[in-house]
């Protein structure tokens, strides 16, 4: 049977996704994740390899012993507010990584940072060297936008002059 | 030998994200990112020297070989501590990690590098140094005010 040390159980996915026994069952629902632990006969002990917490043990067969059950509030991102890991797991990353490097250039905690959001963020810092030059030759960026693509040649000066006179009648 | 990528020559298709998946089985390890939709950067795993997937890692199914940061899938139990520790949220996981291998079962080198059409990404780093420098030799030379 499972016992569970519910201080020590970080709320990943390693025990559900290892049991071969569909025992472990785990919601996610609106960013609340649950963990349940069946009473289990089996004589496996994946789950008590496979836990990087060691929170699972196995004990003998007991009628009292209750279903264990644990629910997490997952942590938002800093940036976007989506929830996406539960707060002892970026404990756990934070306590393995050394500390001078959780925190970037900028002063950004990244590891309280969704993945999209770190990939946006690594985008546009590679893109930053290139971006101003790309803007610059965008012509929706530059007065041609309103010229034309070839400049202000005689069709396009008429047109303008119309939109003018056409939106004076308007008023 | 990871996978330069030159943002400069990249137009953005997402060929490369396609052909990953192909090549994967439709778990891709590419996303391309679209900064103010006018620069794409396609974003993957840079294996890094001292990688934190690996560090993060309990059973040791990511590791450093050599240059790259290999994946052993039958180690591997899908507790999702990579995904949160890599820097640059490359690495997904359903049941086990997902996470750029260099395709190491194909034949020719990575499938992004064989398909993709602007020749953007390659394996050489000389290459795109070369590159890098001519193309801002070239712009140096180029006359003023003129687009």
């Amino acid at each position: 049977m499972i016992r569970v040390d519910t201080s020590l159980c970080l709320g990943c996915q390693s025990c559900f996704n290892v049991c071969p026994g569909q025992n472990i069952i785990r919601n996610e629902t609106d960013g609340r994740i649950t963990v349940h632990w069946k009473r289990c006969k089996e004589e496996c002990d994946l789950c008590v390899k496979m836990c990087p917490a060691g929170a699972i043990t196995l004990v003998p067969w007991d009628e009292i012993e209750p279903e264990w059950e644990i629910s997490f509030d997952l942590v938002a991102c800093k940036i976007c507010g989506s929830r996406y890991a539960t707060e002892p797991m970026l404990k756990k990353i934070e306590s393995s990584l050394p500390a001078e490097i959780q925190k970037d250039s900028t002063g950004l905690e990244w590891i309280r940072i969704c993945p999209v959001c770190r990939r946006n963020i690594e985008a546009e810092s590679l893109a930053k060297l290139i971006l101003p030059g790309r803007r610059k030759n965008d012509w929706r960026c530059s007065w041609h936008f309103l010229a034309g693509k070839r400049g202000l040649y005689p069709g396009r000066m008429r047109l303008l002059y119309n939109l003018i006179i056409f939106a004076g009648m308007r008023i | 030998m990871p996978v330069y990528i030159d943002i400069n020559r990249c137009i953005g298709c997402r060929t490369c994200e396609a052909a990953c998946q192909m090549e994967h089985g439709g778990r891709g390890h590419i996303n391309v990112q679209y900064v103010e939709d006018l620069v794409a950067v396609p974003i993957f795993c840079h294996h890094c020297d001292e990688a934190f997937c690996a560090t993060v890692c309990f059973k040791g199914a990511l590791h450093k070989e050599g240059e790259t940061t290999a994946f052993d899938a039958e180690k591997c139990t899908g507790c999702g501590l990579c995904i949160y520790a890599c820097p640059f949220g490359v690495v997904w996981a359903d049941r086990t990690a997902h996470k750029c291998d260099l395709c190491r079962e194909r034949k020719g080198g990575p499938a992004c590098i064989s398909v993709c059409p602007a020749k953007a990404l390659s394996v050489d780093f000389d290459l795109e140094v070369s590159r890098a420098r001519s193309r801002a030799a070239r712009a140096a030379a180029a006359p003023r005010g003129v687009r």
